[in-house]
């Protein structure tokens, strides 16, 4: 038994390996919020009045809004108008190739491990890389256009096609539809967006890597991905924060919308700042994802790992409007130290003979709470629907906590709706069966989380899936050889 | 917004102690009275009132000092003696215990007692704390409850039948059940309450019932809810078990506009068990709300939890559950399943099954379930000639069952399965 504590220690005990700050220049807002902090965002990325309208409605609704407080979540007050809500590294002329890329932004990429050149040599991924809040650099750009897929960053978007950003926008997340979301509408400095045409399959996987960076800057990126009739992308995000002691807010949102027969595949990485062991600093998540099946056998599918974060928020949503179409979510989020973490999906069931799959496994250690809230809806008209959940806890220490939270609300006889929860700690059975074949506790520790959330990894494209296991490892650490 | 402070200033219009001296109340009752007018009737947007619209109880203008009524005649509530020949009966109008209608030949293994005896007062509103609103206001208005005391190292042989009515006749009555069970070491007793209503007002009959399970005893409690269209339910059930101690409760609503139960078991020492069994047959404008609150608080108890609901016409049914496992807790078993039926397209079922745990070394589950009777085995009975509307009555019977059956009584257990297959409008007779 002590070695096994022992062990947890030590997965519980690691720090954060990906921290560290790269000097960049910024070009940064004055602390605080009002009209002028968003009018000076406006100006600054050069935008048309309509954009600006939208932001100045959306910061009215979020002056009308509380902060909810419903989540099992605990910290302390933010201070909305301590937060610099736009920070851009200094604009350094039009890049022509990844050479002229700021050398530091390309030492921290390399840090990191994701080497542009290489990943656009060997991987053939194409990367909008975000720092802190603008694009510096979009990759494959032209091979995509070829195929008439847009992908630039969300600025660019909206000088370049403000016709698709206008019909979109706010269409799958209204601005009044939360708190974070409303102040993400009216701040949001940049993103990516997606537009895969009529037909067409996205022949690579898009990716976005996020990266927050001068501190007390609030990231408010806005994504959106449109797939038109029988299109099909599939879009990787991932994550990971220098080291920092002051707190910063992540309020983000993603919008997917889905035509008839397009198919939407959207997987995350988290691994942001999660503070250190005794919960000082680290990045509070409260992000707002959500996608639309809009028409017939549409298919939107999240997959995400969490490891990160000191809190985090989240429930990636599926509205299924179209008969026959399909979500599903699929989530890893592993809690240690003093993290927090709520997160789940909303399935809400509209259209006839939709389905939906929910499996989430959460691993708690340390002194974390993990929470798991979703709500599965049923629509008096969605005829023959059907929902699967499974959400396992797995906890790693007795100082940490697994919560359970589903709302099921079912307002039709032919639907079926069934949940599944369930809280167990390692086997102690599983350990001594590994420890017998020569298995070190250790290693069979790593084996069997790794078993456990091999569900959710296979889903995640590869260059992820390796990814996510490296991230587990290190959450992990001590354990996984 | 706005609608909060109305309901603070309505319930300041309508609920007050009226023309009672004030130098007559506990200061117990003058504090729950205040802690109500403050907060008010819980509304939607409250977590733990989501789904259940109180909006017909905020707007009745009760009356919530209802004298017993005591028309009543031992031939009129003859055929509401469900609990079996030798059960010793106890006969409560409108919260009030009325000796003339009860039992006199008791059991020597157990007294009763006014609950605002002295002797009730070391235990009265130990559980139920007034900080709930319907709390509050039962412990301002209750009177003539019982203190059902059974004495260490006895077995009560015969069933203790808690008779319920609800007298709206003549006006709306809140009415405010309030009992206290006190089961002392090694003591075995089977109670069973039923809540039956006599309207022409609409009528809420709002109880608190808390049970003391002492080390190693044994207290099974049964509950029949079944009271008319205009009825209001608010029924609270508190419990506290101590060491080895076994709680088992079964909760079946058949009748009542609107039922909200609340469970709240604290598992305190050791290899505590509990079982909590809810069946629910809804139908017409019904809402049923079943909440249970399961704690454990100690290390190796184990708790079972097992709620369906057989939702027809425009019936609403809302399942909250939870389980917490606090730090210390290790070692327990937690198990917790809500299955439902949804018989026509207006039902609607809102489930929320919940786990809150802090402790590792656990195994705890829960799974919930809505949808409708399985086609293929309506299409076995069809094809050897049973109607449909037979078919569906024998396949709700098998799934009700499953909580019929858990009830150690077999009077109460015919009664149910007579008033079922009433409810499901079917002549076949059910048996276990």
């Amino acid at each position: 038994m002590s070695e096994d504590l022992k062990i947890i220690d030590e997965v519980t005990g690691s720090d954060y390996k990906w921290g560290f700050v790269s000097n960049i220049e910024a070009d940064t807002a004055p602390k605080g919020l009002n009209e002028d902090i968003i009018r000076f965002i406006s100006a600054k990325k050069n935008e048309p009045q309509w954009m600006l309208d939208f932001r100045l409605k959306a910061f009215n609704q979020w002056k009308k809004m509380e902060e909810p407080t419903w989540a099992h979540v605990n910290y302390p007050e933010i201070d909305f108008q301590d937060i610099i809500y736009y920070s851009a590294p200094k604009p350094k002329k039009t890049l022509n190739s990844l050479d002229e890329l700021d050398p530091e932004v390309k030492a921290t990429f390399d840090k990191l491990g994701i080497s542009l050149e290489e990943q656009k040599r060997l991987s053939g991924v194409a990367v909008d890389a975000v720092i802190d809040s603008v694009s510096v650099k979009t990759t494959f750009r032209d091979e995509l256009a070829k195929l008439g897929i847009i992908f630039c960053s969300f600025s660019e978007a909206v000088r370049e096609h403000p016709e698709l950003v206008k019909k979109y926008m706010g269409s799958v997340v209204p601005y009044t539809d939360n708190y974070y979301a409303a102040l993400n509408s009216a701040v949001f400095s940049d993103g990516s967006f997606c537009y895969i045409p009529k037909g067409v399959r996205c022949p690579m996987e898009l990716s976005t890597y996020f990266r927050i960076n001068s501190a007390g800057t609030g990231q408010f990126e806005r994504t959106l991905i449109i797939a038109d009739e029988g299109a099909y992308a599939s879009y990787l995000e991932g994550c990971t924060a220098p080291q920092r002691d002051e707190n910063q807010l992540h309020a983000a949102v993603v919008e997917i919308y889905a035509h008839k027969d397009a198919q939407v595949k959207y997987s995350t990485v988290q691994n942001w700042y999660p503070g250190d062991k005794n919960g000082k600093g680290g990045i509070y998540n409260f992000v707002t994802k959500r996608g639309l099946c809009a028409g017939e056998r549409a298919k939107i599918s999240w997959t995400q790992v969490e490891t990160g974060s000191a809190i985090t928020w989240k429930y990636p949503s599926v509205i299924l409007k179209g008969d026959y179409s399909v979500g599903e979510f699929y989530s890893v989020a592993v809690t240690n130290n003093m993290q927090q973490a709520d997160t789940g999906t909303k399935m809400i069931h509209i259209g006839k003979n939709t389905s939906s799959t929910i499996v989430s496994k959460g691993i708690s250690g340390g002194k974390s709470n993990n929470s798991y809230r979703g709500l599965v809806r049923i629509g008096k008209k969605a005829l023959n629907a059907r929902n699967f959940s499974q959400c396992d806890s797995l906890l790693l220490g007795d100082k940490c906590g697994a919560h359970t939270f589903p709302y099921i609300e079912c307002s039709n006889p032919t639907a079926k709706v069934e949940h599944e929860a369930t809280t167990s700690k390692v086997g102690e059975d599983q350990i001594f069966y590994c420890n017998q074949r020569g298995i070190s506790t250790e290693d069979a520790v790593g084996l069997i989380v790794n078993g456990y959330c091999r569900e959710v990894f296979n889903q995640l494209p590869m260059e992820f899936a390796v990814e996510a296991q490296k991230l587990l490892a290190v959450s992990l650490e001590g354990s996984v050889g | 917004m706005n609608t909060l402070t109305e309901t603070i200033s309505e319930t300041e219009q309508h609920i007050s102690f009226g023309n009672i001296a004030s130098e007559k109340l506990t200061p117990e009752r003058k504090l729950a009275i205040d802690t109500f007018n403050r907060s008010g009737f819980p509304s939607l947007k409250d977590e733990e009132w989501k789904y259940l619209d109180l909006s017909v109880l905020k707007n009745t203008p009760f009356n919530h000092q209802a004298p017993a009524c005591t028309k009543l005649s031992l031939s009129d509530i003859e055929k509401y003696k469900v609990a079996g020949a030798d059960a010793i009966t106890l006969v409560f109008i409108n919260g009030v215990y009325c000796p003339e209608l009860s039992s006199q030949n008791r059991d020597s293994g157990f007294s009763i007692e006014s609950v605002e005896s002295e002797l009730a007062s070391r235990w009265l509103g130990k559980l139920a704390k007034a900080d709930e609103p319907f709390i509050a206001l039962n412990t301002a208005f209750h009177h003539g409850g019982l203190l059902i005391h059974i004495n260490a190292e006895q077995e009560v042989k015969q069933t203790i039948h808690l008779l319920h009515f609800n007298d709206s006749r003549h006006e709306a009555v809140a009415a405010y059940p309030r009992n206290l069970v006190v089961a002392e070491k090694n003591s075995k007793v089977q109670l069973i309450a039923t809540y039956h209503s006599l309207n022409n007002f609409t009528s809420l009959t709002n109880s608190v019932t808390e049970f003391f399970v002492g080390e190693n005893a044994f207290v099974e409690y049964d509950v029949k809810q079944d009271e008319n269209e205009k009825a209001l339910q608010i029924n609270y059930v508190y419990a506290q078990q101590k060491r080895d101690s076994v709680f088992d409760i079964s909760t079946v609503t058949i009748g009542g506009k609107m039922v909200r139960n609340n469970l709240n078991i604290a598992l305190t020492e050791t290899g505590g068990t509990a079982h909590l069994n809810g069946l629910t047959v809804g139908g017409k404008n019904q809402t049923v709300d079943n909440h249970t609150l399961v704690d454990h608080a100690s290390p190796h108890c184990e708790s079972f939890q097992l709620y369906k609901n057989i939702l027809d016409d425009n019936a609403h049914g809302i399942f909250n559950g939870k389980i917490f496992v606090r730090q210390d807790a290790q070692k327990t078993n937690a198990f917790q399943s809500s299955k439902n039926v949804l018989l026509s397209d207006d039902a609607v079922m809102n489930a929320k099954p919940q786990l809150e745990i802090y402790a590792d070394d656990v195994k705890c589950s829960h799974g919930a379930t809505t949808g409708q009777l399985d086609e293929e085995a309506l299409f076995y009975f069809r094809s050897r000639g049973i109607g449909k509307k037979d078919a569906l009555a024998l396949l709700n019977y098998a799934f009700a069952g499953d909580v019929i059956e858990k009830i150690n009584n077999d009077a109460l257990k015919a009664d149910l399965l007579k008033l079922l297959a009433q409810k499901l409008n079917t002549e076949i007779e059910f048996e276990i």
